[in-house]
């Protein structure tokens, strides 16, 4: 946390200051106040009585402004912390190989970034000024009754000792539980983000009653787990305030004795029951808000579990930098498996020559869509070696790789925010060029049918799913991709459209590598060479026409079994 | 209360933050009862006795300074006291905690409902993460001063109690001490206001933040691909600096009215020392009745300030009231905290199964001039009819955006209509509500799935044992891939099904729709994913099976095999026939040639 916070050193500096300001004047009212109690029992000037009414007020006063003060400076600066932490786990979250994202719920990691760092911006906006505010105090009071009288001095103080040693030791009480809590708390966050996503699947299949009962199945758990755990931290507030009551019982005790002996003032003994009153704030307080230590703990430590999940795809330690131009590809023996499956790939071996286009085909699940992934390394093959422009991909950097080599699925992600940073994914990007790119994809009637333009906040749903694939295209223009693998990217259009985007398609893959997959073989009519896929096999690579000529190939056999279904 | 210039609400009906509570209170009694009495009630007024004790005490020892009998008795009560304040801390914290979190389940489970009831395919405002931080932060701040409502009761006993005890002591010192802190209070509604205003910014922006981080997650497969990692946290930089600049003013502005309330007793005693001097001297007053004083004008400013607080937080819960019911827009408002039974304890019931009934058997559907129209853009479709017949196959086919899917869902309520009605056998009927298994299943263009086993997935609760789970998925063809599954049907298919490939994942969503055996099949360009071997074997069961289907497709096999096909063009029919009569319909033509032409088609 503190290399977080070493950034702001000027803020925690001046927090510092002012925190310290506000033990000054905590200690200076009691002190004022038992001047005058002695005084107007004595016999005082009335000049004197008034100035102490009017440092009482002063005191009164400034503690407003160093309290308002303090809770500012720690606010801003625990939002400072938070936000950068939420930056860098996002930053994390997002570089995590997809395997990871495959089994972690989006619900689950915004309650992570959300939720558990919100809870470590409590615990600085608010726990550690507390606690810190609280120590002082504290040490404070404990050197003025040194100050007073050192027996007072040494019992309050080994007394102290005491509590707060055993109110540490009871501090891990509730951890375990908190953990258990905000677990649950996250299956059941996930849950409803997984739920409102699915409104259209749930209702009209006549699911929303066991949707319903779902939730509240999850929602019982976590209240239950949530009372175990508040009960355990209770149980530090009745040990605080016991050992709190005894100390008060007997610090007055012992100024009663000192003034049986005449040692003492009764000015002094009002002191000793204000500044022993103080020491219930660090008590109380620390008692109070140990829950939110421990939620905060267990928050911390689950951010820890995600920062120490490593991607799997290990980023090489000197990055080769791609050459420009189209690149060749090459899959050399590839086998591949998901998380120790069935074998998805067997032993594929496959050179495509830069600037070539290729269609892949194969039944579903034959292992096309895998040839992407492994492609641009969301995930790496068990054996074998893929390599592009002759560099295996393991020693490219994958930002760098993802750059040069471009994959368009069916799956296009909207997000809520202006058309601009759609399209351009959040990066700054010349507006003429975004506008002439949606152009070409043929998204220039929807843009100028957009009210507020570029700026517009884009609707996800303003799209159909076909011209949220043209978007797609549009954001694969913008780069300038040696290598395009296009994964049933127009499967969603009916041919009309497709027909239409075949001048963005040609662009698209003009002067670069390419490879196709399309279940529909109309689309791979202008490939130069296909290669098809069976059980993970490569059973055929060659040019498109000789396989398309000769009857006994495994592609002749699809495009007559295609034909027939057209002609049917 | 005024609401502010630019808040678009002023015209919906609201419900009443009071109105609200007492819903809630209603609907769990005991649970309310016990947390208000410990964490409302005794937590003000419990504080109150230790200073009398220490009033006692002084006063004792000013006249006799001795550790005697009394006085150790006094010290022991006082450590006593402490003690039970503890437990009854204890009690507080837990009983609080389980009313906030009953509560929000009751929040949570009316809201579900509720959006579970809108159109489904518009059911949310904005992005998903939005809807969450509304679930999450506005439910929480309703929840919050429900549970709190009666610590009013128990500041305004303490302030009673502490009011006698010091009326007691000076009358007049505490007529005049009052004054400031009905001051405070003053003070504290002046703001009131600004502290509204500043709290809707806030969760304004924290439920922004939430839809970046929900955006940034569910599409980390685009950003990865687009290499466009470090731009995406930029993007979330600008929401958490828009956050922290709403949470500074937020704090500024609240935390400046709480910390007056409890500090303007302080001043106010400054003020009276010089009174307090001449009375200490003259013996009206003893050095018990100051430590009385001091400790319960404190006492009485924290309390105002409380209440100071308590008022912010009711008119924050007034905002989320409004920022709730938006999510249920069609509803009344007091839905959200309706009573219902939330299963604390006990079985949790099973969902109750679809009952058949005669009416149910479909023998015609019809459309009749249904319009539906998204917002500005008059995309959508206009004036719409249609007739479905028992055991016919409607395919409805055009091009991209020309409504396919917008009249699939208008047909079965998933969209707000402008227009038009819809018949089950010559009835008019709410399709939303009972165009639903057993009469219709639906199986939508990108279907979602759930963190759960396949099995789990089809069912969603339906009564289905294996193997007519088994032979839906068959239906489905996709017996192949269960095969390979490592689990078969109990296979875990990950977050929102994504273990599965997108192929699956759409004949998974048939099979769910199968396996309901509803009248009247709707499916949103089923084969997609498909290939062509796949494809022909699904279009041949679908042939053997029967039954009657509307379907989006621009699947030659889907033609194909149609009794009546609808192409639409701009939101209306532009033709419609039987596959032999629609031969030379250019649209038609297109796709039977199978080859997307070079030419532009329209």
């Amino acid at each position: 946390m503190w290399q977080y916070l070493r950034v702001h050193r000027g803020l925690v500096a001046l927090l510092g200051v002012f925190l310290g300001a506000g033990l000054g004047l905590s200690l200076a009212g009691p002190l004022l106040l038992r001047r005058f109690i002695d005084m107007s029992l004595g016999a005082a000037p009335t000049g004197s009585l008034l100035g102490i009414s009017l440092a009482f007020l002063a005191v009164a006063v400034a503690t407003q402004g160093v309290m308002i003060a303090v809770t500012w400076l720690a606010t801003d600066l625990s939002s400072r912390t938070t936000n950068r932490l939420r930056s860098e786990l996002t930053d994390h979250i997002l570089g995590l190989d997809m395997s990871f994202h495959r089994r972690t719920p989006p619900g689950e990691l915004i309650e992570r970034v959300d939720g558990d760092v919100g809870q470590l911006g409590v615990l600085l906006s608010s726990f550690l000024p507390n606690m810190i505010q609280e120590a002082l105090l504290l040490a404070g009071v404990l050197v003025l009754l040194w100050g007073i009288d050192p027996r007072l001095g040494i019992v309050l103080t080994a007394y102290a000792l005491v509590a707060l040693f055993t109110l540490s030791r009871l501090r891990h009480l509730g951890v375990d539980a908190w953990e258990q809590t905000r677990e649950a708390h996250a299956q059941n966050t996930a849950y409803q983000e997984e739920l409102l996503g699915a409104t259209e699947d749930v209702r009209p299949n006549g699911a929303s009653e066991y949707a319903i009962l779902r939730f509240v199945a999850l929602a019982r758990r976590y209240f239950w787990a949530a009372a175990r755990a508040t009960a355990l931290s209770g149980t530090t507030t009745v040990v605080g305030l016991t050992f709190f009551g005894i100390s008060q019982a007997v610090a007055l005790g012992l100024g009663a004795w000192l003034m049986a002996r005449g040692e003492t003032t009764i000015g002094t003994i009002y002191l000793l029951s204000q500044y022993t009153a103080y020491l219930s704030g660090p008590i109380d307080g620390f008692t109070y808000r140990v829950r939110y230590l421990q939620q905060a703990s267990a928050a911390l430590n689950r951010i820890a579990q995600l920062t120490t999940i490593r991607s799997a795809i290990e980023e090489p330690a000197e990055p080769v930098v791609l050459p420009a131009g189209p690149l060749a590809v090459d899959f050399d023996s590839l086998s591949f498996a998901y998380d120790d499956g069935e074998p998805v790939l067997r032993d594929v071996t496959l050179h495509l020559a830069p600037g070539r286009t290729l269609g892949l085909v194969g039944r579903t699940g034959s292992g096309k869509t895998t040839f992407g992934r492994l492609l641009v390394r969301q995930y790496d093959a068990s054996s074998g070696e893929v390599r592009v422009g002759e560099v295996p991909v393991r020693r490219t950097r994958s930002d760098d790789l993802r750059d040069r080599v471009a994959v368009v699925t069916q799956e296009v992600q909207l997000f809520t925010a202006t058309v601009r940073e759609n399209v351009a994914l959040f990066r700054d990007m010349d507006d003429d060029r975004l506008i002439a790119v949606l152009g070409e994809v043929g998204l220039g009637p929807w843009l100028a049918a957009q009210p507020e333009g570029l700026d517009g906040e884009l609707d996800p749903r303003s799209l159909s799913a076909g011209e949220a694939q043209l978007l797609a295209f549009a954001r694969t223009l913008l780069r300038d991709p040696g290598v395009v693998l296009l994964d049933e990217a127009s499967a969603r259009l009916d041919p009309a459209t497709e027909a239409r985007l075949q001048v963005a398609v040609d662009r698209l893959l003009a002067g670069r590598t390419a490879i196709v997959i399309a279940h529909r073989l109309s689309t791979l009519d202008r490939v130069d060479e296909i290669a098809v896929l069976e059980d993970g096999r490569l059973v055929e690579h060659g040019s498109r026409e000789e396989l398309a000529a000769n009857p006994d190939s495994a592609f002749s056999r699809l495009l007559s079994l295609y034909r027939n279904e057209v002609l049917a | 209360m005024t609401v502010p210039a630019g808040d678009q609400q002023t015209d919906a009906p609201r419900q009443s933050v009071a109105g609200a509570v007492w819903s809630l209170i209603k609907a769990h009694k005991g649970l309310w009862l016990t947390s208000s009495l410990t964490a409302s009630v005794l937590y003000y007024v419990w504080p109150l006795i230790p200073g009398l004790l220490i009033a006692a005490l002084l006063d004792r020892l000013a006249v006799t300074p001795v550790l005697d009998g009394p006085v150790t008795r006094l010290l022991l009560i006082l450590a006593g006291v402490y003690a039970m304040r503890g437990i009854t801390l204890m009690v507080a914290s837990v009983a609080e905690n389980a009313c906030l979190h009953s509560a929000a389940t009751i929040v949570r489970r009316n809201l579900l409902a509720g959006i579970l009831r809108r159109p489904a395919a518009r059911a949310l405002p904005d992005a998903v993460g939005d809807t969450l931080s509304r679930l999450n932060n506005d439910q929480m701040q309703v929840s919050m001063v429900h549970t709190w409502i009666a610590d009013p009761i128990g500041q305004i006993l303490s302030l009673c109690f502490a009011l006698a005890v010091l009326a007691r002591t000076d009358l007049f010192l505490t007529l005049v001490v009052a004054v400031p802190v009905v001051i405070a209070a003053a003070a504290a509604h002046a703001v009131a206001e600004r502290v509204q205003t500043a709290r809707e910014v806030l969760q304004r922006e924290l439920g922004r933040r939430t839809g970046v981080l929900g955006d940034l997650f569910g599409g980390v497969a685009s950003i990865q691909l687009g290499g466009a990692k470090s731009a995406a946290v930029k993007h979330l930089d600008r929401a958490n600096e828009r956050v922290r600049k709403a949470v500074l003013r937020d704090i500024l502005i609240g935390e400046s009215v709480q910390t007056f309330g409890n500090h303007v007793g302080e001043m106010g005693t400054a003020l009276l020392l010089f009174l307090i001097a001449g009375r200490l001297r003259a013996g009206t007053l003893s050095v018990g009745d100051l430590a009385i004083f001091v400790s319960y004008v404190g006492r009485l400013s924290s309390v105002a300030g409380m209440a100071g607080w308590f008022g912010t937080q009711f008119r924050r819960a007034r905002v989320s009231l409004v920022r709730l019911a938006e999510l249920v827009p069609e509803e009344d408002p007091a839905v959200a905290t309706r009573p219902v039974a939330i299963h604390l304890r006990g079985e949790i019931p099973e969902a109750a199964p679809p009952v058949r009934s005669d009416g149910d058997r479909l023998e015609r559907l019809e459309v009749r001039g249904l319009t539906c129209l998204h917002g500005e853009t008059s995309s959508g479709i206009r004036d719409l009819d249609l007739t479905i017949s028992r055991g016919t196959v409607t395919v409805v086919t055009g091009e991209v955006g020309v409504g396919k899917t917008t009249l699939l869902r208008a047909v079965l309520g998933l969209l707000p209509v402008q227009r038009g009605e819809v018949m089950w056998n010559g009835t008019p009927v709410t399709p939303a509500e009972e165009l639903v298994p057993p009469k219709v299943g639906y199986s939508p263009q990108v279907p979602r799935c759930f963190t759960a086993s396949l099995a789990e997935n089809i069912r969603l609760g339906h009564p289905a044992d294996d193997s007519e789970i088994r032979s839906a998925l068959h239906a489905a063809v996709m017996e192949d891939d269960l095969a390979l599954l490592s689990d078969g049907l109990l296979t875990e298919i990950g977050p929102r099904g994504l273990r599965l490939s997108g192929g699956q994942l759409l004949r998974t969503a048939a099979a769910r729709m199968f396996v309901r055996r509803p009248e009247l099949m709707v499916v949103d360009d089923l084969s997609s994913g498909l290939d062509v071997d796949t494809e022909a074997e699904l279009w041949r069961r679908l042939r053997a099976a029967g039954g009657t289907w509307l379907i989006v497709s621009h699947r030659p096999a889907a033609l194909a095999l149609a009794d009546q096909i609808l192409v639409l063009d701009d939101g209306v029919v532009a033709a419609r026939g039987k596959p032999e009569d629609l031969a030379s319909h250019p649209f038609i033509a297109h796709i039977r040639s199978g080859a997307p032409a070079k030419e532009t088609v329209g």
